[in-house]
């Protein structure tokens, strides 16, 4: 059976998510400017179809989906530049973990972009693997798999780092 | 001894299956290698979510005329610079000296949704001029012209909502496809608009 969609306006949803939704386009792009480009882009897709938004998943969901298909669509245009994680991703304060979310931010850049996401979806927003296959359409073994190797090559490069 | 790298990640991940985790805790009980794994998988998952708290919140405004113009650096090549001065400098003029009319021309090209009514989107519109609080009750925004500026028939957004949702009314209403309901027709939108905006600078 079809779920009652909740009402929310679309000022709610700019303001209830579109931080989430930065750090998770950030995740797939890795550049900042690129990433807070997406956010208006997703909610500009969001108002032209949100009658196409059947109450079948979240809302979250629902705008990481566009988010994901902008991003996708985005990185494989020429103009993308697709090498860096730019400086100013990292605010710079003397504290003590200042090096580690260096560490974490070179770590990011030598694994894949999907490896990257997909990290971002599990640690950061705390979802199921079932529920990141709902957003990427990977299934849940691959996702694990995946997580898995990109887990051990950070634990591997955190560790190499703390030693130097 | 056996180890168990992949399930201490699945348990860190909240991932492993009841039966399984309980012999892996038993495990852990009596391998030190294998707690030390689940110290680095624990701090790597801390360290992710720190990451991800450092990156600089969304500012909101930014927002150019249409949605697909930026004034990107990919725009201001050194080529463009001047116009982009010029331009710069007279908007800026207009900004000092030109008092805020409530001339609204900027048509976009912003559908109306098939089950939509002139009475919906001018709610949406009413919508992001005002919050609904928690009880119920309607509370204009505090900070003056937060929601949309008119310099000179210029549109200005403080958002991307902001800016499509007004665009949208504004076109759908205009064309006239919105005739059912309330009789809104292109004068009487632009009251309804203007009043709103009133509300915005005024209060």
């Amino acid at each position: 059976m079809e779920k009652e969609i909740e009402n929310i306006s679309s000022t709610e949803l700019y303001e209830e998510y579109s931080e989430d939704i930065l750090r998770y386009s950030f995740s797939i792009l890795r550049n900042y400017e690129e990433a807070r480009d997406i956010v208006q882009e997703v909610f500009i897709h969001h108002l032209e179809n949100e009658e196409s938004f059947k109450g079948q998943c979240s809302y979250k969901t629902w705008l990481f989906v566009i988010t994901r298909n902008l991003c996708l669509s985005r990185r494989r245009s020429k103009s993308f530049n697709n090498e860096r994680i730019e400086e100013h991703s990292v605010k710079k304060s003397y504290t003590d973990t200042f090096d580690i979310n260096i560490s974490m931010r070179d770590a990011l850049k030598r694994i894949s972009k999907e490896s990257s996401e997909l990290l971002y979806l599990k640690e950061y927003e705390g979802y199921s693997y079932a529920e990141i296959s709902e957003i990427t359409k990977l299934s849940v073994e691959n996702i694990a798999v995946k997580l898995f190797r990109a887990k051990k090559f950070l634990r591997k490069y955190l560790k190499d780092f703390k030693d130097e | 001894m056996k180890h168990f790298e992949y399930e201490i990640n699945l348990m860190v991940e909240n991932e492993l299956p009841p039966d399984k985790k309980e012999k892996l805790l038993l495990h852990l009980a009596v391998c030190k290698k294998c707690r030390n794994t689940l110290l680095d998988y624990s701090e790597i998952k801390s360290n992710i979510i720190g990451f991800y708290n450092t990156l600089p919140e969304n500012t909101k405004i930014r927002l150019p005329l249409t949605n697909k113009i930026r004034f990107s650096r990919k725009v201001l090549t050194p080529g463009a610079l001047i116009p982009v001065s010029i331009a710069a400098s007279i908007i800026l003029a207009a900004l000092v000296f030109i008092k805020p009319g409530i001339h609204l021309q900027k048509i976009s090209s912003f559908p109306l949704a098939k089950n939509e009514t002139a009475i919906g989107r001018i709610n949406k519109l009413e919508n992001f001029a005002f919050h609904k609080n928690r009880r119920g009750s309607k509370s204009i925004r505090k900070k003056k012209r937060e929601i949309v500026v008119d310099y000179n028939n210029i549109l200005v957004f403080n958002n991307v909502i902001n800016q499509a949702i007004y665009l949208k009314a504004k076109n759908s209403l205009s064309s006239g496809l919105l005739s059912s309901g309330k009789n809104y027709d292109g004068e009487n939108f632009n009251k309804v608009i203007n009043s709103v905006l009133y509300n915005c600078y005024n209060n």
